[in-house]
């Protein structure tokens, strides 16, 4: 019952986006080898924040949701490796909204994690870092690390 | 009159030997022709005799005790006149002890007589209240059911306007140029051309029509040359020569416009 629940939730998440979203953000829910759709696993693209080191940069994100969804948040994946303190090597956001224990509501939207992650790339946490190469430029070398974050901004062109 | 009174029962015990003495004293005492029957009961109890003695030798005592003999004849009238047969069966005691008893019998009576007909009036009054509670769901359900049932005929009026809409529909045709027959499996959709500033231009198009006819709609709108714009829909570039029905496109679907720098 809980996946019929996920999966009508994330049903209406779906079309909502369609009618409503930022504008460089993607969302849509994955397609299997089959052609069918799978609500549970979505693939999305947010835009680094116009006016920052991450801008120009469309980051690829797999939002997995779990059957307990929306009771419990859905895991957040950069690509594995990817430059930020506040994810960990496998590319797993550490985001407070996206903690059950922590910051998370039922009621938050796709758009609100994606917007939310948006907003962490620009202003990681310190006080809760994931990975040790991020964390540690940002604490000691933040002209390295600006550079790191611009270089990885290249690596995910916009998509024209 | 207390003495011609108690005479009288004097006589009356008397009486039922001595005929004679009660007819020097009828002009006198009106009350024994008021109270006919009286007479008709004692000599009825004649059979019982003695008894029937002692009991008339009791009231007899108790109105010479009771001066209001006056008042109580009436009452003996009365019940006399009312309900003999009560009368017949207690004799002379009934005098005393039904006029007392009876009286208050008799309004009680008729108050046990009219409040069983008052609490049915209330109750039915109260049975009606219920059913106007009871019938005001049913009404609303009723009320749903025309609803229901007007909601179902509704779409039989609603199919001539439906019938109208092709009309429209092949005006507009008609006036944009000349278009398939089969007009009426036509659809139009609205999609929105969102650019980076959020702000969207709404473009209504058939779902059959190519890109390439909303794409130079927006770059008239925008005054932007087409060659600098890029239209992708859920992250994927638009081709011009697709169309939404071939992308699943729903009304109010996100077109996002990129200009390349």
């Amino acid at each position: 019952m809980s996946g019929g629940i996920a999966r009508g939730r994330l049903a209406e998440e779906r079309k909502a986006w369609r009618k409503n979203h930022p504008h460089g953000f993607v969302a849509r829910p994955e397609t299997g080898a089959d052609g069918a759709l799978n609500l549970m696993i979505w693939q999305c693209t947010l835009p680094g924040k116009v006016g920052t080191d991450w801008e120009g940069g469309f980051y690829p994100v797999a939002i997995h949701f779990s059957e307990d969804y929306p009771s419990k948040p859905p895991k957040c994946k950069f690509p594995q490796g990817f430059f930020h303190p506040n994810v960990y090597p496998s590319g797993t956001v550490c985001l407070s909204i996206l903690n059950e224990d922590s910051g998370w509501r039922p009621a938050i939207t796709v758009k609100q994690i994606l917007v939310g992650i948006q907003e962490l790339l620009d202003a990681p946490n310190p006080a809760d870092p994931a990975q040790t190469e991020a964390y540690q430029l940002f604490i000691q070398d933040p002209v390295e690390y600006k550079r790191r974050v611009r270089q990885q901004a290249k690596q995910y062109p916009p998509p024209i | 009159m207390a003495v011609f009174w108690y005479s009288l029962c004097a006589c009356d015990v008397d009486e039922q030997l001595d005929d004679d003495d009660e007819d020097e004293f009828k002009p006198l005492f009106d009350y024994s022709d008021t109270v006919p029957r009286s007479p008709e009961l004692l000599s009825s109890d004649d059979s019982d005799e003695d008894t029937v003695i002692i009991k008339s030798a009791l009231p007899k005592r108790k109105f010479e005790i009771s001066p209001p003999k006056e008042p109580l004849t009436p009452t003996l009238q009365r019940d006399e006149t009312q309900k003999t047969i009560l009368d017949d069966d207690e004799d002379d005691d009934s005098w005393l002890m039904t006029s007392p008893c009876k009286l208050p019998k008799l309004p009680s009576s008729a108050y046990f007589a009219e409040n069983p007909i008052l609490q049915q009036i209330r109750l039915q009054r109260q049975e009606l209240m219920m059913l106007q509670q009871k019938a005001s769901p049913e009404a609303i359900r009723r009320v749903e059911e025309l609803a229901r049932m007007q909601a179902q005929q509704r779409p039989e009026p609603v199919t001539p306007l439906v019938v109208k809409a092709p009309t429209r529909m092949n005006a507009h045709e008609e006036s944009s140029g000349s278009e398939s027959p089969a007009a009426e499996e036509k659809e139009k959709i609205l999609l929105k051309v969102q650019n980076s500033t959020q702000s969207t231009q709404s473009i209504r198009i058939f779902t059959t029509d190519k890109f390439e006819k909303l794409f130079r709609v927006y770059a008239d709108l925008t005054k932007l040359s087409l060659e600098s714009m890029a239209f992708r829909f859920d992250g994927d570039q638009i081709s011009p020569n697709s169309s939404p029905k071939e992308l699943d496109m729903e009304e109010g679907d996100i077109i996002e416009v990129y200009i390349r720098s």
